[in-house]
C-alpha cells in the first residue's frame, strides 16, 4: 500500500496563492478526511496530486518515490484513482464503456489488438454489481441521473483496483439511500488497506469514514489528526464551522 | 447500365472519404476541413507515377500513402496546438496551400491543364477496363474500409479516441497518450482518403486542382452530418443519399428551362429537412 | 432506402422507354448549368438551340438534352453516363478542356461523338477518335496585340493573368514574343479566387501597357485595382472573348478580341440572351451545325462514317470566322482578332 508525503507545495493562479508551504503526510492504507472552507485548497492539493496542475515548488512523494510534479497520464502506472466533483464522464459512452476506460490497454499497438473480452468483462460485471447499475449497463452515462453518473464515476475508480484514491465529494447531492451505499462502498476499500483521501463538507460522514482529518484554509494546514481531536480544535471551528 | 455502375463507383470512392473523415470528425471529434488535400495528394501521387513513370496503380497507392503520412504528420503536429472552431480553420489552411501548390506546381502537376491518360488499375497484367470491373476493385477497397473503420470503433483505441473526443483532461488522468492517439488516427485517415483519390484518378482518367478545393472537404463533411457522425454506415448511406439524390432529380420531370435550378433547390430542402427531423443525421450517435 | 432505389429504377425504366420518334437524334450538352460558370453555359446554349432552329428540311429531327454538370469532373461524368444510358444520345457537348477530357472515356466506349467549346490554345495533344474540340486562335491574338502594341509604340508591357486553363503559360509565350520583338514584356499570374492586386501591380512597377487575362469577377477586380493605383484607362487592354453587348468594361480601355459570328447572327443571339460570350455562342453553333451536317449526310447508324465526315468537312468558313481541322483533331477558329477601343474597332494599318 501506499501514502502520500507532501512537502512545501505550493501552487498561484495569478496573485491567488492556492496552496501555499504545504507540508502533510497522508498516512498508509488509512482513510484521510481532506475539510476545509470553500477556496481553502482542497480541489487544488487534489488536483497537484493527480498532475492536473504542476506545483510552483515543492515535492509531491508516493511511497518511495519523490516528484516535482506528477503527470497525469501516469496516474494509472502509479495506481492511483481518482473522482471528480462535477462528475466527469464520457457522455456518449455507454456505462460499460467508461468502466471499460479506465482498465483497457492505453498503449497504441496494445490499444489496437484489444477488444471486449472476458478477462475484462468479468470485471466489469463485478463493478456493475457494487455499484447497482447492472440494468443500466448499455445506456449513454448522458442518460444516467445524477446520482446514477456519481455511482458510475466512483464504479469507474473501483474497477481499478488501485492503492490510492481521491475522491472529490463523492456524496454530494445524493440523497439518503445512495449516501448508504456510496458509504458501504468505501468502507469496503477501508477494509482492503487502501489509502483513501476524502473531500466532503458532511461532518457526520466525515467522521463516520475518517481514520485520520487534514483541515485547510486559504491553501495552509490549519490541523490535522485524528477527527476527535481536529473538530474539537477551537480554530478549526472558528474557520470552518462559523462557530 | 453502366449509369448505375458509374454512380456505383463514385458512390464507393466517396463512401471511403466519408468513413475517413469520421474517423477523424465523428470518433475522435477533430474538426478536419482538409481532408480535400489529402484526397488531391493520392489522386495526383497515383496520376503522376502512372502516367509519368509507368508504375502500378498499386504500387501509386502506396506512394500516395507515403507522401500523405508525411503530410499529416507535419501538419497533424501544427493542428494539436489548436482546438474547435480554430482547427477547422487551420484545417481549412492545409486545403488551401495544397489547391495552390498544385495549381502552380506546374512541372509536377501540369497546373490547371491536368493531367490526362490516368490509366486503369491492373493485376498481374490483367487490366480492370471495364467499369464493371472497377466497381469491383472499389467495392472491396470500401469493404476494407469499412472493415477497418469498425476494427477500430470497437477496440480500445477507438474507445480511447472517443473519450477523448469529448474529455481530453481526463482521458489523459485514464493513462491515454491524447497526443498520441489523435496523431496515429489523423495519419490514418489521410491514408484512407488517399486511396479514394488514387481511385478517382484512375476512373475518372483525367484529374485537374479544381476537384480539390475546399468545398470538397465541405461537401464530406455534409456527408458525414447527413449520414450520421461517428458512424461506420452512416458513412455510407450519407454518401450515396448525397450522390444519388442530385442523380434522382434528373429524372423528375422539371421544366427545361428551370430543371438545373430547381434541382439544386428541391436537394437543398432534402438536406435542411434531414437536419431538422434528425438533428443527429441519419445514423448519429451524439450531435456536433 | 428500398423506395429510393426502386423510384429511380422507374424512372430509369420510364425515359428508356420514351417514346421519341424513330426519327429523331438526341444531342446530349453537359454543361454548368448552376454555379458561377453559368453564364457560359447560357452562352453555349444559346448556339446549340440557334443551330438546331436553323437547319430546316432535315431528314431527322434533333433534339437538344441539357443536364448539369457543374462545372465539376465527377458530375459531369456521371452527368455523361446518363445521357448515354437513359437518353441515348449520339453526341455529348461540353465545356472547356478540363471536362471534354473527363468525358472522353465515355465517349469512346459508348462510340458517339465528344465536342467540346474551350477557351485555350490549341493542344497539340491527340484528341481521341471520336472527340472534336474548338477553339480560338491564340496566335491570332499574340498577333494581333503585338501589333497594337507597336503602332502605339508602347516599351513595356505587364501582363496579369489567371491561373485558368491556358491564361498564364499563354500569356508567358505572349511575353517571349513581346521580348523577342524588343519590348520588355512581364507576366504575373494569379490564383482563381484572388482579391487584392497591389502586390502584382507593384511588381510591375509602372509599364507602358497592362494585357488582363482572366474571366470575372477576378477579372473586373484587376481593372479595378488598376485605376485605383492611377493607371490611365488607355494603357489597359483586356484579352475578351466578350463581344455580345459590350466590348469594354469601362470606358476608354481596350479589349483585343476576335470577331465572332456576323452582325446578324450576333444582333439575333443579343435579342433573345442577356450573355456576353460570343466566341463560345459562335463555336456551339459551328460544332452543331457540322454534326447536324454529318447526320444528314451519312445517317446516324454508322458512327466511324460521322467521325470521317466530320474529318474532312471541318475545315470550312463557319460563323466564328474561319474553321480549320488540325492534324491533332483540335478544331482552330482562325477568326482576326481585333483591337476595340472603348467599344469601338480601332483600324491599325497592318
Amino acid at each position: 500500500m501506499k501514502g502520500i508525503e507532501i512537502t512545501h507545495l505550493a501552487k498561484n493562479f495569478g496573485g491567488l496563492r492556492a496552496v501555499d508551504d504545504l507540508s502533510v503526510s497522508i498516512a498508509t492504507g488509512k482513510t484521510t478526511g481532506l475539510i476545509g472552507p470553500n477556496g481553502s485548497g482542497k480541489t487544488t492539493l487534489m488536483n497537484l496530486i493527480s498532475g492536473l496542475y504542476k506545483p510552483d515548488c515543492g515535492t509531491i512523494t508516493i511511497d518511495d518515490k519523490t516528484f516535482d510534479f506528477i503527470e497525469p497520464i501516469k496516474l494509472r502506472e502509479l495506481r492511483i484513482a481518482r473522482t471528480f466533483q462535477d462528475g466527469r464522464l464520457i457522455n456518449q459512452l455507454s456505462v460499460d464503456d467508461n468502466l471499460l476506460l479506465a482498465i483497457a490497454e492505453t498503449g497504441l499497438l496494445k490499444s489496437l489488438h484489444q477488444f471486449k473480452n472476458q478477462k475484462m468483462m468479468v470485471r466489469v460485471d463485478a463493478t456493475l454489481e457494487k455499484i447497482g447499475l447492472t440494468a443500466h449497463r448499455y445506456k449513454l452515462a448522458e442518460e444516467l441521473s445524477y446520482g446514477q453518473r456519481k455511482l458510475l464515476e466512483l464504479g469507474r475508480a473501483l474497477i481499478q483496483d488501485a492503492d490510492i484514491y481521491l475522491l472529490d465529494e463523492p456524496f454530494s447531492g445524493l440523497f439518503a439511500k445512495r449516501v448508504e451505499h456510496v458509504l458501504g462502498l468505501i468502507s469496503e476499500l477501508k477494509q482492503q488497506n487502501k489509502t483513501v483521501v476524502i473531500i466532503e463538507h458532511n461532518m457526520g460522514l466525515i467522521k463516520q469514514l475518517s481514520d485520520h482529518i487534514i483541515v485547510l484554509d486559504h491553501g495552509s494546514l490549519l490541523a490535522s489528526g485524528d477527527p476527535d481531536t481536529v473538530l474539537q480544535n477551537k480554530s478549526v471551528q472558528q474557520a470552518y464551522l462559523g462557530v | 447500365m453502366e449509369y448505375l455502375i458509374n454512380l456505383g463507383i463514385l458512390f464507393c470512392i466517396y463512401g471511403v472519404l466519408a468513413l475517413s473523415l469520421n474517423m477523424v470528425v465523428g470518433m475522435t471529434g477533430l474538426l478536419s476541413l482538409g481532408h480535400a488535400a489529402f484526397f488531391g495528394i493520392g489522386a495526383y501521387a497515383t496520376a503522376i507515377v502512372m502516367t509519368g513513370f509507368g508504375i502500378n496503380f498499386f504500387t501509386s497507392l502506396l506512394i500516395g500513402a507515403v507522401i500523405n503520412i508525411a503530410v499529416a504528420y507535419i501538419v497533424g503536429r501544427i493542428l494539436s496546438r489548436f482546438s474547435g472552431g480554430y482547427y477547422a480553420i487551420v484545417s481549412a489552411g492545409l486545403a488551401i496551400i495544397v489547391y495552390s501548390l498544385l495549381l502552380n506546381w506546374k512541372d509536377l502537376t501540369n497546373g490547371p491543364l491536368g493531367i490526362f491518360g490516368i490509366p486503369k488499375p491492373s493485376i498481374s497484367g490483367l487490366a480492370i477496363d471495364s467499369n464493371a470491373a472497377f466497381l469491383g476493385l472499389a467495392f472491396i477497397i470500401l469493404v476494407a474500409i469499412f472493415v477497418l473503420y469498425r476494427w477500430i470503433d470497437k477496440s480500445s483505441y477507438g474507445r480511447g479516441l472517443k473519450a477523448i473526443r469529448q474529455d481530453e483532461e481526463l482521458a489523459t488522468v485514464m493513462g491515454y497518450p491524447v497526443e498520441q492517439f489523435k496523431n496515429i488516427i489523423f495519419l490514418l485517415s489521410a491514408v484512407v482518403a488517399g486511396i479514394a483519390g488514387a481511385l478517382f484518378a484512375s476512373y475518372i482518367a483525367f484529374i485537374d486542382p479544381s476537384t480539390f478545393q475546399i468545398h470538397e472537404s465541405i461537401f464530406l463533411f455534409t456527408i458525414i452530418i447527413i449520414g450520421g457522425l461517428a458512424s461506420s454506415v452512416g458513412s455510407i448511406v450519407g454518401a450515396l443519399i448525397l450522390l444519388s439524390l442530385p442523380e434522382v432529380l434528373r429524372f423528375v420531370g422539371l421544366p427545361y428551362e428551370t430543371a438545373a435550378q430547381l434541382q439544386q433547390i428541391i436537394y437543398g430542402l432534402a438536406l435542411i429537412l434531414i437536419m431538422v427531423y434528425r438533428p443527429r443525421g441519419l445514423f448519429g450517435k451524439y450531435r456536433m | 432506402m428500398k423506395k429510393l432505389v426502386s423510384v429511380l429504377c422507374a424512372m430509369l425504366a420510364l425515359s428508356a422507354c420514351e417514346k421519341d420518334d424513330a426519327n429523331t437524334i438526341k444531342i446530349g450538352a453537359v454543361l454548368p448549368l448552376t454555379g458561377s460558370n453559368a453564364p457560359f453555359a447560357e452562352a453555349i446554349e444559346a448556339g446549340m438551340t440557334a443551330a438546331v432552329t436553323d437547319k430546316t428540311n432535315t431528314k431527322y429531327k434533333y433534339k437538344i438534352v441539357f443536364e448539369d454538370g457543374q462545372a465539376q469532373a465527377a458530375k459531369s461524368v456521371s452527368a455523361a453516363q446518363k445521357l448515354v444510358s437513359a437518353d441515348k444520345v449520339k453526341a455529348i457537348f461540353s465545356h472547356t478542356n478540363a471536362i471534354g477530357r473527363a468525358i472522353a472515356p465515355v465517349t469512346e466506349s459508348a462510340n458517339i461523338l465528344n465536342l467540346n467549346v474551350t477557351l485555350e490554345r490549341e493542344t497539340t495533344e491527340p484528341m481521341g477518335k471520336t472527340s472534336f474540340f474548338q477553339g480560338p486562335s491564340v496566335e491570332n491574338y499574340h498577333a494581333t496585340f503585338m501589333h497594337a502594341m507597336k503602332v502605339n509604340k508602347v516599351k513595356s508591357v505587364g501582363i496579369i493573368a489567371q491561373n485558368v486553363g491556358v491564361s498564364c503559360p499563354g500569356a508567358k509565350v505572349l511575353a517571349e514574343k513581346l521580348n523577342a520583338a524588343g519590348i520588355k514584356a512581364t507576366v504575373e499570374c494569379f490564383n482563381p479566387g484572388e482579391r487584392d492586386f497591389k502586390a502584382i501591380i507593384n511588381k510591375l512597377n509602372k509599364v507602358d501597357a497592362y494585357m488582363v487575362s482572366g474571366f470575372p469577377p477576378e477579372s473586373d477586380i484587376v481593372l479595378r485595382a488598376l485605376y485605383t493605383s492611377g493607371v490611365k484607362p488607355e494603357q489597359i487592354y483586356g484579352q475578351a472573348i466578350d463581344t455580345g453587348k459590350e466590348l469594354a468594361l469601362y470606358e476608354n480601355t481596350n479589349c483585343v478580341t476576335p470577331t465572332l459570328g456576323t452582325p446578324e447572327f450576333i444582333a439575333r443571339i443579343n435579342k433573345d440572351y442577356t450573355l456576353s460570350n460570343m466566341n463560345l455562342t459562335s463555336a456551339a453553333y459551328d460544332l452543331v451545325t457540322l454534326t447536324i451536317d454529318a447526320f444528314e449526310n451519312v445517317g446516324a447508324d454508322n458512327m466511324d462514317a460521322v467521325y470521317e465526315y466530320i474529318k474532312t468537312h471541318a475545315t470550312r468558313d463557319c460563323m466564328s470566322g474561319k474553321c480549320k481541322l488540325l492534324p491533332n483533331g483540335f478544331i482552330v477558329n482562325e477568326a482576326e482578332w481585333r483591337t476595340y477601343h472603348d467599344g469601338k474597332p480601332v483600324v491599325i494599318e497592318k
